[in-house]
């Protein structure tokens, strides 16, 4: 019996160590299992790979992860919704290209022009561009599909028609103006694809069978599992693509996906995307640079629709930004690579403000303003977690945190389903979510603080506040105009942001990044320098041999 | 016996109808509404409430509830399972791929399973309190307690990453590529079988020995069969009947995968089918994912009791 | 006659939490050709292990045959191993067991012809047709109605009294030399058991099978058993013919059983207490707790061996041998 402990024992032990042994390969960092929290000292690989010099080779295949379940039907864009997108980028284009900065730059429309007074866009698109079915890209086609995405629903509402007016020309009717608009044009839900595919074959055919304008074509999907695009030989620039091939894998679980990118050959992964920053640690390795960018903060946002609630009032708010420490809060938790979010948008864009708006910690400030505000004995309220983006550990050092100055905290980790239901309908106490800031960062108030005008009564209304709050008419007028500017003005969304600071509508915690992890011989995909509608140019990728 | 089976498939009909009706209702009462959590993903920034009625009228849920069940149930019998509310797949089409990659992978685990286990539970009975015994007991015991995610890990990366001889994720059909199908599937049909083998041998090896020491056996011996001729012409048929009984509910796992497995190993099974259905509020997919999932219970539990039926014969049907 | 088998001090052990169980404690007898003899005591006696020993049929763990020889045919049967090819030829082959509990002995998932043709197969090595021939047969013998039919249903279909039946005409089925009938017929009713008996009886004549019942029936034992031993917590106390011992007991304990056997008009006279635990046991007689007839030798030597008396006559107790006196 003991020979048979004993035997069983050593194997596992063997596996275990075998499995982990890599690890101490692989790290800078003394992690020896995927899952602890190593040192703080951050480790930050260049964004750029090492530098190549030559001209670009051609060959290989770009094998990127995406975590969707991979099971939609890819072939009409403007049916297409979440991650899923991206698996569009290799075949399909859009009219325009959109920069993490929130520059736009033409594509597939060479030029544009924009009329305020009139509201309408007209865009010139490029004449050489052929689908790959062989039929021509022009005015029709594009006004075709644009009607499409329009007549879908999902589109932005303030687009509300689309005319053709010349062969290469197209006008886009407007209900308002606002600059997120542009960057619409940008993203993959409303790449071109053949309209004469399309009729002839119906809306069944066209789901499966994609007809873009892009540089590689569907060679194979494979539900659940992959899905592979290989080269389309008469791309309209010339000389490109360099690669042989883009294929996507779906892999969801964490650890498979280390393994992956640890793998090299047929199975090894090239680039993998993530905002983890424990994977982010734990992949670390001289294959890899890592490309990171901070994507906005991980926020409480308190509902205050409740009058009587002590959320309500400014005092209590700030009170609690006090009462967090946030250093220690990524010290704990941020494997070096989170950094206490003390404004709302961070330095990356420049919407941020100076520093003397940052927010501070500092316990005994909160007790005053506590008492100030009528709680000296503290209360009760609740936190409620978004599932999936939030690190449940941090959730817990908040709620000792606010523990400490007084506030006592429920806890709450809904599913997704209730989650979704809580912000459409409304919640009790405070949530705790990832406030994404986006491009254009106008997008990023429209998601989370857009009030509403009722243009009848003439009141304001707003999801997380009640409308008896003073600052919604300043809210409402700065939005608008920061929105309706042509372009997007860092002046007038500094104006947004200070409002959203003095009156303390989100509390910030701790900035998340989204990450990038590429293979070294992976270069020119520019996958941190175009923003989530563009996502990378697969045209320009090259891999060198190694 | 006829009228038996063909009452037991009314019954089966039955039953899928009233599971069909309580899966359907239940999913509807589940906080968070499919439309929003479409809406959502979307790049949207700005969402009116018009907007979402619109898309809710589109995909047909604004209906009145037994409309929309009645309609689901006819389209049902014609073999339509509709379309995904989510992804817009065609659900009918989906689920048979998904089906036969899990059929693949679930079978030989189950045949395995099934051929495995009762031998190590007659071996490890046969010679109880021996080293063999011992040694079967400790490896069931593993198989039964080790989450399937750790072991699929370690393999992955013992084979995968370390040793290179086992592709680390993914899944193709034998009849497409049936090397790289082989290789693709000894890791993922280990783990799945891994659970069953251990409960089968169990349950085979204390069936097994309630039987030796009944006195038929005693019986046997007395007419002078050796050990061999005992253990097969007059144990394995009389242990098998609770071990047909535990293999009848596994038969579900056959065709229902296990997300775990599929989650590590990429497989595009129906595991992962239905929690992603399920976790998005996928009202169609739910349904019809409950749905076959119940025709197989009903059947492999009428497979077992047909199967009783042979084994011991002092079963009447009536 | 020829002598069939001859067990000499057979000793059977069983192991257990509370200490080593002697069941069978250094047993002797013999058993000739053709005869008929009884093993008779009361439950826990020591009986049916003592047979299942001289069969090797005693689950090992717990339990041990520790010492003595079962001569057979001329070898000693002991020092074959439990599983080996030449315990597996005697059994069922040449020593066949009739079990008490007819609605467990049989296998429920097989055919009766079946199990019955497995022995013929196996020891003869004819083929399934002949060997249901032969099965069928011997149905009609032990007197199954309709043995046709019957050869091919289950267990369950026929009553207790037909499977035992079954039983008896699967034992004869290889004309094995001798029988060991345990309790057979203690299972079953009155008169079904006086029909098992006379069939048994004539069947073992027929074929001139030696045929060991063991019981605790004396009734039985009177009517159809030549010679009989008498046991008791694991040892045979007195043995003899039926005429020797019913005429004239040599041991309290017997004497005792035969005032239990209930006679129309007579009162039943039990043996007062209860036997002896196995475990550990000193090597004085056994009974002595309850015999009415101990002296102060009996507590201090230990138990003699069986004892000629006269005839086929032996016995164990101290007291009877050396005074010879009647009480």
């Amino acid at each position: 019996m003991k020979k048979a402990v004993a035997l069983v024992l050593a194997l596992i032990l063997a596996l275990t160590l075998g499995a982990c042994g890599r690890d101490t390969k692989a790290n800078t960092q003394s992690s020896p299992v995927p899952g602890s929290s190593p040192s703080a000292a951050g480790t930050d690989n260049t964004a750029a790979p090492p530098a190549v010099s030559g001209a670009p080779e051609y060959g290989g295949v770009l094998r990127i992860v995406n975590t969707s379940e991979g099971a939609t039907p890819l072939g009409v864009p403007w049916e297409v919704i979440g991650i899923d997108v991206n698996l569009i980028t290799p075949y399909g284009e859009a009219l325009l290209l959109e920069k993490t900065s929130g520059e736009i730059e033409p594509w597939l429309a060479a030029d544009w022009k924009i009329d305020t007074t009139n509201l309408t866009v007209t865009f010139t698109l490029r004449q050489d561009v052929k689908f790959t079915d062989g039929s021509d890209f022009n005015a029709d086609v594009a006004a075709w599909n644009i009607q499409q995405a329009i007549d879908a629903g999902i589109i932005n509402p303030a687009i509300s028609g689309v005319s053709v007016t010349g062969p290469y020309e197209i006008k886009v009717q407007l209900d308002n103006w606002s600059n997120t608009i542009l960057s619409t044009f940008a993203s993959h839900s409303f790449s071109m694809i053949s309209k004469e595919a399309f009729e002839k074959n119906g809306i069944d055919w066209a789901r499966e069978n994609p007809v873009g304008t892009g540089p590689f074509k569907l060679k194979e999907y494979v539900r659940g599992e992959r899905i592979t695009y290989e080269k389309n030989e008469n791309y309209w620039q010339a000389g490109k693509p360099y690669l042989d091939g883009v294929e996507y894998v779906f892999i969801r679980d964490v650890m498979t996906q280390n393994a992956a990118v640890q793998a090299s050959g047929d199975q090894g992964v090239d680039v993998l995307n993530t905002n983890s920053a424990e994977q982010m640690i734990t992949l670390n390795s001289p294959d890899i640079y890592l490309d990171k960018m901070a994507i906005g903060p991980v926020s409480l946002v308190p509902s205050s629709n409740n009058p009587d609630s002590p959320l309500s009032k400014l005092e209590v708010r700030q009170a609690i930004s006090y009462a967090i420490d946030r250093q220690s809060l990524v010290d704990a938790r941020g494997f070096g690579i989170l950094t206490p979010a003390t404004q709302f948008i961070p330095d990356t864009w420049g919407a941020h403000l100076p520093d003397s708006y940052n927010l501070s910690y500092n316990t005994e400030k909160a007790k005053e303003l506590l008492a100030q505000a009528g709680y000296p004995n503290g209360f009760t309220t609740k936190l409620i977690a978004m599932p999936g983006m939030v690190d449940k550990d941090m959730v817990v050092a908040v709620q000792s945190m606010l523990q400490a100055v007084g506030i006592n905290v429920e806890l709450e980790f809904p599913d997704s389903g209730g989650y979704s239901n809580y912000r459409f309908n409304g919640w009790e106490g405070m949530l705790v979510q990832h406030t994404r800031s986006l491009p254009a960062i106008a997008n990023t108030f429209g998601l989370y603080f857009d009030v509403k005008k009722d243009d009848a009564t003439g009141a304001y209304s707003y999801i997380y506040m009640p409308s008896t709050w003073r600052p919604l008419e300043e809210l409402y007028n700065a939005e608008q105009a920061a929105g309706q500017a042509i372009e997007p003005d860092d002046k007038l969304l500094q104006d947004v942001h200070k409002i959203i600071m003095d009156n303390m509508i989100c509390i910030p915690l701790y900035n998340i990044y989204d990450a990038f992890i590429i293979k070294n011989n992976v270069h020119d995909t520019g996958f941190s320098q175009w923003g989530a509608g563009t996502m990378f140019l697969p045209a320009d990728a090259w891999k060198s041999s190694k | 016996m006829l009228t038996y089976i063909v009452r037991r498939l009314i019954h089966a009909f039955v039953v899928i109808v009233i599971v069909s009706i309580a899966v359907f209702i239940l999913i509807r009462l589940l906080p968070g509404d499919p439309i929003e959590m479409l809406i959502s993903q979307t790049q949207l920034t700005e969402t009116t409430p018009e907007m979402i009625e619109a898309l809710r009228h589109d995909k047909g849920l604004d209906r009145p509830l037994p409309v929309q069940y009645a309609d689901w149930f006819v389209q049902m019998i014609r073999g339509d399972f509709g379309t995904s509310i989510m992804r817009n797949f065609d659900i009918g089409k989906e689920i048979g791929n998904r089906v036969t990659v899990t059929l693949m992978i679930g079978l030989s685990a189950f045949v395995i399973g099934l051929v495995l286990g009762p031998i190590l539970g007659i071996v490890s009975a046969v010679r109880r309190g021996k080293f063999v015994d011992n040694l079967v007991t400790v490896i069931a015991n593993i198989g039964i307690t080790a989450p399937a995610f750790w072991v699929g890990i370690l393999l992955i990366f013992f084979f995968g990453v370390r040793l290179k001889l086992l592709p680390i994720y993914g899944y193709t059909l034998p009849w497409d590529d049936f090397w790289m199908s082989f290789k693709q599937s000894l890791m993922p049909i280990f783990v799945t079988a891994l659970g069953p083998i251990a409960t089968t041998a169990r349950q085979t090896r204390s069936s097994v020995l309630e039987v030796m020491s009944e006195d038929y056996i005693r019986t046997a011996w007395a007419k002078g069969l050796n050990e061999r001729k005992v253990i097969l012409r007059h144990i394995i048929k009389n242990s098998l009947l609770p071990v047909v009984t535990l293999q009848g509910t596994m038969l579900r796992m056959v065709v229902g995968g296990s997300v775990v497995v599929e989650t590590v190993f990429v497989i595009p099974g129906m595991g992962k089918m239905m929690v992603d259905a399920m976790l998005s509020h996928d009202y169609p997919v739910v349904q019809a994912v409950t749905v076959i999932m119940t025709l197989v219970v009903v059947l492999s539990s009428l497979i077992v009791d047909l199967l009783y039926g042979w084994l011991d014969p002092r079963i009447q049907y009536d | 006659m020829e002598r069939l088998l001859t067990v000499s001090g057979l000793t059977t052990e069983f192991r257990t939490e509370r200490g080593t169980v002697k069941a069978v404690n250094d047993v002797s007898y013999h058993v000739d050709e053709g005869e008929i003899i009884g093993l008779v005591g009361e439950s826990g006696c020591g009986k049916s292990v003592s047979q299942l020993s001289v069969m090797q049929l005693i689950p090992n763990p717990p339990g041990k045959i520790v010492a003595g020889s079962v001569e057979f045919e001329g070898q000693d049967l002991l020092r074959y191993g439990r599983e080996s090819r030449e315990m597996c030829a005697i059994r069922g082959g040449r020593i066949s067991m009739v079990f008490q509990e007819p609605m467990t002995s049989l296998n429920p998932a097989m055919t009766i012809c079946r199990q019955m043709g497995e022995v013929l197969t196996e020891h003869l090595g004819i083929d399934k047709a002949e060997a249901r021939e032969r099965s069928v047969d011997m149905l009609s013998q032990v007197g199954i109605p309709d043995p046709g039919k019957r050869a091919d249903d289950y267990p369950h279909q026929l009553s207790g009294g037909m499977r035992q039946r079954v039983m008896v005409g699967m034992s004869m089925l290889c004309n094995p030399k001798m029988i060991i009938a345990d309790e057979a017929t203690t299972a079953l009713d009155a008169t079904i058991q006086a029909q098992l008996l006379e069939l048994m009886y004539e069947m073992v004549n027929k074929y001139h099978t030696a045929l060991v019942m063991v019981t605790h029936n004396l009734g039985i034992v009177a009517r159809y058993v030549h010679r009989v031993n008498v046991m008791y917590a694991g040892r045979i106390i007195e043995s003899g013919t039926v005429r020797e011992l019913w005429a004239n007991p040599m041991h309290p304990y017997t004497e005792g059983l035969l005032k239990c056997v209930p006679k129309l008009g007579e009162r039943l006279v039990p043996i007062k207490g209860m036997p002896p635990s196995l475990i550990n046991r000193p090597p004085t007689c056994p009974f002595l707790p309850r015999c009415r007839l101990r002296q102060k030798s009996c507590f201090e030597e230990p138990v003699p061996e069986l004892t000629h008396v006269e005839g086929d006559h032996y016995t164990t107790c101290r007291v009877r041998l050396e005074g010879l006196t009647d009480d």
